[in-house]
């Protein structure tokens, strides 16, 4: 062999784990079908999510039970939308309340992270105090604090959920960084007299996209699930835009009978949460080399 | 707080001014003869009465929403009362009273031997008290609450001039003007007669330490979980037959449900209309009392911002909503579509007054002609919680943004927590807002002037409207002082038309209130004015 596992790209390695376990394939299955369920939606939904049917047509059973119809494969909300559509339409805003405010957090965490590992010092101690403060905070409550300050709304919630997932991603990447920073190549960069940014962006950052990658997908579980939890507590998607979260929080109250309205929607989230787990899991023993199969 | 400026006027009891007690001097029962069955009413048992929220206070005078006024209900009593299951005056501590004949001396005399809970009499001493420390600054007791809402909001601050003790068992009122309302805000809660000797021992804590004359006594207060009250057999009116009655709060309403199938509650306050219909399918064995709310939910548009300052395009928006798909989705059939601001069972009431048909096409037509042929965007707020009268804000405000969306004009929901919603809309920050009202003594005034007159519109204001027709203002300004009820009536009814034609609401509706409870539970008597009395309740075996 030419190549030892750990010298291939990450994208490579991640791939090949992938690949190589059931699980996580099935999970990488699950996560491409939601977003391109997402992309597809308007051609997916057999009706508008947001069409009423306040007279005839509100709380219909799925198609399987007595009283259903193949017309709502899923049944209809309290309001008579059809479940299904709100589903695949709420697929576009919680996989985007996921994912946006990761590449949010990631902005902000990872300069954060790479400046107090690589200058250490005063600058460490600084951002590292404040980053303490704020992952003192149960991410939650954080986001609850930043949405009662800047108002219920999509944007806001993602602005909420990605402030409260970037200390995370500092102290993660300054540890990283902190492991990477006194290992030779660093060194003979340093030596030859790079300037700090450029060590910092060609040299450490590549070796730690590893750890980040992991991180990445392991918060978009989490962020998903935070926005959700947002949305059922009535702070983030204004009505009637359709979500996950709030599809439960509407559901809430038809517990007896009208399950189809939380189940469904408890189903898509548990689903798509899981596999990220799942494949943060996976890719994190295929990237890990300490944690890597041998 | 939706109970606050409860009418500065109200009347049509004129009749009665003169009236002394059928019943005086008897220790019978005022209460109206409830179908009991075949069954002889059971004497002791706990009642278990589940509702959304805890008390505030259990000072009647201090507090203005309806957890905390509801207890008092049972433990306090008033001079006069309004007669159960109606807003008719009857007496009440005062088993007669006499008024002089320019309206402006009212002399009560009280029922003999009648005891606060505490053991001290009930006596002319007392009544001056528990009202005078409401409105005399030098009293004792004045400091005893930050303010004395009901009162001032009442008007009574200015109207009462002085108040003297004829005998240990008489008292009269003099006021500085006649007020035909006068007599139904002595029925009402905050005029409860509270034990002198117990406000001076508790001082500010005799909020948390009530002592009154009513069926039923204090026992104790488990903050946001329990209220527990027993029976007082000392009690000058129907004796209670339940030995205690626990208040539980269980603020989630899905939580309130799951308690009342659980059979862990023996009544459930405030269903939503379909969880009355799960509680009629999952609970066979329980019933479901309904009556008409005294209540009007509606929209009110911001008439001071454009484009609502255009009585067309308010027109135009009333003519695009569809009442009746919300009546039968949201309200589940449980109450009617409103057309005027005050509900159907009040005196006063237009009938000739109609619905804004329902009708795309002529709302479209009414648009153009204000100038918006492609409408607009604007916001609506919706309430946070569920109302007696509004079941739920945000299916109701999703209705009707659905119904504006069909004639282009786009809406944008917003809500807040509810304190700072109903901040938000007395200030007129809202363009759009859904509210309502519960009323609670059967005048249209408590109504028309509360929330249309020009009067009210200076923030914080209950006219969320705006609206200031002086026209509107000079009829309702008018009919507090006339006191003839059929002169009034039909100022109010030219009032209404008015107010119809300049449309300053989207009217809703006007829901029944639902009341779910054990099969066990007899004897209950539902009121228009929502006051929640367990004397007259019985639990079988």
């Amino acid at each position: 062999m030419l190549h030892s596992v750990n010298a291939r790209s990450p994208w490579v390695r991640t791939w090949t784990e992938i690949r190589g376990n059931k699980l996580a394939f099935l999970s990488f299955g699950i996560v491409v079908a939601t977003a391109l369920i997402a992309v597809f939606a308007p051609w997916l939904a057999p009706h508008s999510p947001e069409a009423m049917q306040l007279v005839e047509g509100r709380l219909l059973p799925p198609f399987f039970m007595e009283g259903g119809n193949t017309s709502h494969v899923l049944g209809t909300d309290a309001t008579g939308r059809d479940v299904l559509s709100r589903l695949i339409y709420g697929s576009r805003v919680s996989l985007c309340i996921g994912i946006v405010p990761v590449f949010f957090g990631c902005l902000i965490g990872i300069p954060v992270g790479l400046a107090a590992g690589y200058l250490g010092g005063k600058v460490d101690e600084a951002l590292m105090r404040v980053t303490d403060i704020l992952l003192a905070f149960p991410s939650i409550l954080l986001a609850l604090i930043i949405v009662a300050f800047l108002g219920q709304g999509i944007f806001n919630l993602m602005i909420a959920v990605g402030l409260a997932s970037a200390p995370a991603f500092a102290r993660i990447v300054r540890s990283a960084v902190l492991s990477e920073r006194n290992r030779e190549y660093v060194a003979s960069a340093e030596s030859l007299g790079s300037a700090t940014p450029r060590i910092v962006w060609r040299h450490i950052f590549p070796n730690i996209t590893s750890s980040l990658i992991v991180l990445f997908t392991i918060n978009f579980a989490s962020a998903l699930l935070e926005a959700a939890g947002l949305s059922f507590l009535g702070l983030g998607v204004k009505p009637p835009t359709a979500e996950w979260g709030a599809m439960l929080a509407d559901g809430k109250n038809y517990f007896y009978d009208g399950w189809w309205m939380i189940v469904f929607p408890g189903i898509a989230i548990f689903l798509v949460v899981m596999s990220l787990n799942i494949l943060g899991d996976s890719l994190r023993d295929a990237l890990d080399p300490r944690a890597a199969k041998r | 707080m939706n109970r606050r400026h409860l009418g500065k006027v109200l009347g049509g009891h004129f009749g009665l001014l003169l009236a002394a007690s059928v019943l005086a001097g008897t220790n019978a029962t005022f209460i109206p003869s409830v179908a009991f069955g075949a069954e002889t009413p059971r004497e002791g048992g706990v009642l278990i009465y589940g509702r959304g929220g805890d008390s505030v206070s259990l000072d009647p005078a201090k507090e203005t929403d309806g957890e905390s006024l509801n207890v008092c209900d049972n433990i306090f009593d008033t001079l006069v009362q309004f007669k159960l299951g109606t807003t008719e005056i009857e007496p009440g501590l005062a088993e007669s009273w006499s008024v002089t004949p320019d309206g402006t001396s009212y002399t009560f005399k009280l029922r003999p031997n009648v005891k606060f809970h505490d053991g001290t009499p009930l006596d002319a001493d007392a009544v001056i008290f528990s009202l005078m420390r409401q409105h005399d600054a030098k009293h004792e007791a004045y400091g005893y609450a930050k303010a004395w809402n009901y009162w001032n909001d009442m008007g009574m601050n200015t109207l009462v001039k002085a108040m003297t003790k004829v005998d240990a068992n008489t008292v009269k009122i003099e006021l500085a003007r006649p007020e035909a309302p006068f007599l139904a805000n002595m029925a009402m809660q905050f005029a409860s007669i509270v034990s002198p000797t117990a406000v001076r021992k508790f001082k500010e804590d005799f909020a948390k330490n009530p002592v009154g004359t009513g069926p039923f006594k204090f026992v104790s207060w488990t903050k946001g979980e329990r209220i527990v009250l027993d029976a007082n057999k000392e009690f000058w009116g129907q004796k209670p037959k339940l030995a205690r009655v626990i208040f539980r709060s269980i603020p989630d309403s899905s939580a309130r449900l799951n308690a009342f199938l659980a059979k862990e509650i023996h009544m459930m306050n405030q269903p939503t209309p379909d969880q009355v219909a799960t509680i009629k399918q999952r609970r066979p064995d329980a019933s479901v009392m309904d009556a008409p709310g005294m209540n009007v939910a509606y929209l009110a548009f911001n008439v001071q911002k454009k484009p609502f300052d255009n009585a067309k395009v308010r027109q135009a928006l009333n003519t695009a909503v569809n009442k009746d798909a919300i009546i039968k989705g949201i309200y589940s059939g449980m109450g009617m579509a409103a057309v005027n601001p005050i509900p159907p069972s009040l005196w006063g009431y237009n009938t000739s007054v109609k619905q804004y048909a329902y009708s795309i096409e002529r709302s479209k037509q009414l648009l153009k002609e204000a100038g918006f042929p492609n409408g607009f965007k604007t916001t609506l707020y919706y309430m946070p919680v569920s109302r007696p009268y509004m079941p739920d804000g945000k299916k109701v405000a999703e209705a009707i943004q659905a119904d504006l969306k069909k004639i282009g004009v786009e809406v944008s929901l917003s809500t807040y927590e509810w304190g700072t919603y109903l901040d938000k809309t007395k200030n007129g920050e809202h363009e759009m807002a859904l509210l309502g009202w519960s009323g609670d003594n059967g005048d249209p005034d408590n109504f028309l002037h509360v929330l249309l007159s020009g009067e009210n519109t200076k923030p914080p204001a209950a006219n969320i409207a705006f609206y200031n027709n002086t026209r509107v203002t000079d009829i309702l300004r008018q009919a507090k002082t006339v006191s003839e009820q059929s002169k009034r009536a039909s100022l109010y009814q030219e009032a209404q038309t008015i107010i119809h034609k300049d449309a300053p609401w989207i009217p809703i509706a006007h829901s029944r209130v639902a009341m779910p409870m054990d099969k066990r539970v007899n004897g209950y008597v539902m009121t228009p004015n929502e006051t929640r009395r367990f004397n007259t309740v019985w639990l079988a075996k």
